[in-house]
């Protein structure tokens, strides 16, 4: 048992910290975030260059073979900052999918434009009738000749916008929930048949409806044996959350210490409200529920790197449960404890308070993996 | 960043489940019942000179007194198993609290008079700080009343503040214990009155500090072992019945999200046993293990009790105990038992000093978050 980090996790965390400290103020997000595209092409290419995009993958497919441990002190560090860029659609799940089942010629043919950065992806998962169900799916993958039609409705893609390629899921039999059935499929954005309805998300970030309409793949498309994709799914989804997880601590402890910061000057009756011991318990609590939440994720992470297994599931929804609950807490009381102000655009507290609350809702909320961790 | 145990981990592991399968039996195989609870284990006991006998008593000593020479993190481990298999530590106020004050500030002879006893696990003690009439040492003779003496009732010995550290036989003419009924007839708290009790110059402890700490000790890192021991004793209860209650899909989320909190007090356990390993500060983790263990602790033991339905109603007392046999359910008393027992948790955690938990929420306050002090801190 030892939770320190090695010489290369160390310099990997203070690259990413010195990122977000020099190139990622507040203000230069808000600029990033009002732009046509919503992230910055330039950030993109300095995250290639500094081989973030490449981490999770082997030495072999071009990247660093890094593990659990490695994806959360990225991540943990990009919610310091509120990183806008499209890392986790790209580089964690679409990126994930090819990592856990693409053949030779698939990783050949996306990771490279992944780790260097030419190429966007984005995860077509979810379906609007079955919230955090990943089974759940009415998109079709019919045979036709050596290849498959797709034809379906897929919700709220991250990085839709952007992306190249989609990860598709689709039933290639089976009834609507049946876990067995499901097939993962690698899908041009410019294929014919592939329409989308663009928008921002509540956090900044962006998304599309899309719509599939008789879209011809080829046999090489099917990413995964066929049916088996739902195993696929859920690991990717698995390492999803412990990237939003970790996101979600570093936001935490930006709100945690910022709303420290605050009531240490914020006078009032001639005093700093910090003084005030209702007021301090409440930061006190924030405080606790940031080193809960961390505590989970170095579980969580550690077990991840141990071996997917049960126990790595039920670590994963426990992080997740935790995150869930401390961000809501830590979210609300640092908006409470800066008073109107952390209403504001203006500020940082809201854009953390949002981001916070989309994680809750991504990949599965509270409710649901609570379930989830008692069936494990 | 690993889980994996190293092989110095590894070895003493394997030693102390070895240990315990040879030396530890679980009360009439029910540990979680109320055999196991009803027997308090007190020194001298079989299973202490087990451990006496392996060399176990008192890991973190020097040495030379009877210490085992193990890495902190072996020690921890240890106390973990030893939580884990339900099973008492020799951690107690003689060996974590009187044995390291007389080990730093004792006298020769009191070293040679105490600390074997207290080594070999033979004795109990009690200390007494807190004043419910001022207790002062004039002539030779000590007098005064100590309130909130934890254990004074099975203690041989007592730790006593009277303008300076005394030890004290607490069968010694002059002191009687007195003591104070609790909610659920559980804890051993006590008053102690001493009334002209003669005391001699060599009982005296050369250290003038009321505020003595002793060294962190860490079987304060193993509440998330003993907590899965009351998890285990709802899942008992609501699987009974054909499992009504484990059915049920309120008790379910509830249930369940109190695992998770188990499972994260677990892991701030182990980042502060991580830090102190590496001595690092461990005291800001700490804290906050503290914090949450004792809140869901007293969530967890609050929901057994609540498990019973009807059956918590029968009063704890030795009344259940008669020849007729238990009344109503086996698990009823512990669970009900350590619901009221649980109370106490947050007015004295075991964070290293026995403050509320919200005297320890103005201790974070003030020494991590660098706020400034509202309300005087009180102690």
């Amino acid at each position: 048992m030892d939770f320190s980090f090695t010489d290369e996790q160390n310099l990997l965390k203070d690259s990413v910290e010195r990122f977000v400290q020099n190139d990622y103020g507040f203000e230069d997000r808000q600029k990033i975030v009002r732009t046509e595209q919503g992230y910055s092409a330039d950030n993109w290419n300095t995250f290639a260059e500094l081989g973030w995009l490449g981490v999770p993958f082997s030495e072999e497919d071009g990247g660093f073979g890094g593990q659990a441990v490695d994806m959360m002190l990225i991540m943990e560090q990009f919610g310091r900052g509120l990183i806008v860029e499209p890392y986790l659609a790209t580089v964690i799940l679409a990126g994930g999918a090819l990592k856990i089942a693409g053949t030779a010629e698939q990783k050949a043919a996306y990771l490279p434009g992944i780790v260097d950065g030419s190429k966007q992806g984005a995860l077509a998962y979810a379906e609007p009738q079955g919230r955090f169900n990943l089974a759940d799916i009415t998109t079709s993958a019919s045979k036709d000749g050596d290849g498959y039609v797709l034809n379906g409705y897929k919700a709220v893609v991250l990085n839709g916008p952007a992306a190249d390629f989609l990860v598709v899921s689709a039933r290639t039999s089976g009834d609507q929930r049946d876990t067995d059935g499901v097939s993962l499929f690698i899908v041009d954005t410019a294929a014919d048949g592939v329409s989308r309805r663009d928008y921002p998300t509540v956090d900044a970030f962006r998304a599309s409806e899309v719509t599939l309409e008789n879209v011809r793949v080829s046999a090489d498309a099917l990413l995964g044996g066929e049916g088996q994709g739902l195993a696929v799914l859920e690991q990717v989804i698995d390492e999803g959350i412990m990237a939003v997880g970790s996101e979600a601590v570093g936001c935490m402890e930006v709100l945690y210490k910022d709303t420290v910061e605050y009531c240490k000057t914020r006078e009032q009756f001639g005093q700093p409200i910090g003084k005030f011991q209702v007021l301090q318990h409440r930061m006190v609590d924030m405080f606790m529920e940031h080193e809960q939440s961390k505590s989970l994720m170095f579980m969580a992470a550690m077990r991840m790197d141990e071996g997917y297994d049960d126990a790595a599931k039920k670590a994963i929804s426990a992080f997740k449960v935790q995150v869930g609950k401390s961000g809501r807490f830590v979210g609300q009381n640092a908006v409470q404890l800066h008073g109107g102000m952390g209403m504001t655009d203006e500020l940082n507290i809201g854009h953390y308070f949002k981001r916070l609350t989309i994680i809750d809702t991504l990949f599965g909320n509270v409710d649901y993996h609570l379930k989830r961790f008692g069936a494990h | 960043m690993r889980l994996a145990l190293s092989p110095e981990e590894s070895q003493l592991v394997d030693a102390v489940e070895a240990f315990l399968a040879d030396h530890f039996k679980p009360v009439a195989d029910a540990p979680l019942g109320l055999a196991a609870t009803l027997t308090p284990v007190r020194v001298p006991h079989p299973w202490f000179d087990a451990l006496c006998g392996a060399g176990w008593s008192v890991p973190g000593w020097p040495v030379a007194d009877g210490g085992t020479g193990w890495t902190r993190r072996q020690h921890w481990h240890f106390e973990r198993l030893l939580a884990q298999a339900g099973a008492p530590s020799p951690a107690s106020v003689a060996t974590t609290f009187a044995g390291p004050m007389l080990l730093a500030h004792g006298s020769d002879e009191q070293r040679r008079r105490l600390l074997p006893e207290i080594r070999d696990l033979q004795v109990a003690w009690c200390v007494a700080v807190a004043d419910a009439k001022t207790t002062t040492v004039s002539k030779g003779e000590m007098r005064g009343v100590k309130a909130w003496v934890a254990g004074a009732g099975s203690a041989q010995w007592a730790l006593v503040w009277a303008q300076g550290w005394w030890v004290v036989p607490i069968d010694t003419p002059g002191v009687a214990v007195e003591p104070v009924p609790m909610m659920g007839n559980q804890l051993d708290v006590c008053r102690l009155h001493f009334e002209g009790v003669a005391v001699a110059a060599w009982q005296r402890i050369a250290c003038d500090d009321r505020q003595w700490q002793a060294p962190f000790h860490p079987a304060g890192w193993t509440r998330a072992a003993r907590l899965a021991h009351t998890l285990q004793r709802i899942d008992l209860l609501a699987g009974e019945n054909g499992g009504a209650l484990a059915q049920d899909a309120d008790f379910r989320r509830e249930r369940n999200a109190l695992e998770v909190a188990v499972a994260s007090v677990q892991a701030l356990e182990l980042r502060a046993v991580d830090a102190w390993a590496g001595a690092r500060d461990s005291q800001p983790l700490s804290l906050v293990a503290a914090v949450k263990g004792v809140q869901a602790g007293q969530e967890l033991s609050a929901l057994a009790a609540r498990s019973m339905g009807y059956y918590s109603l029968p009063y704890p007392d030795a009344l259940l105990l008669s020849n007729e046999g238990v009344i109503g359910h086996e698990l009823a008393l512990p669970a009900v038992q350590q619901m009221l027992f649980d109370r106490a948790w947050s007015l004295h955690t075991s964070a290293g000093a026995s403050e509320t938990t919200e005297q320890l929420k103005n201790r974070v306050a003030a020494q991590v978050l660098g706020l400034p002090e509202d309300a005087p801190q009180g102690d």
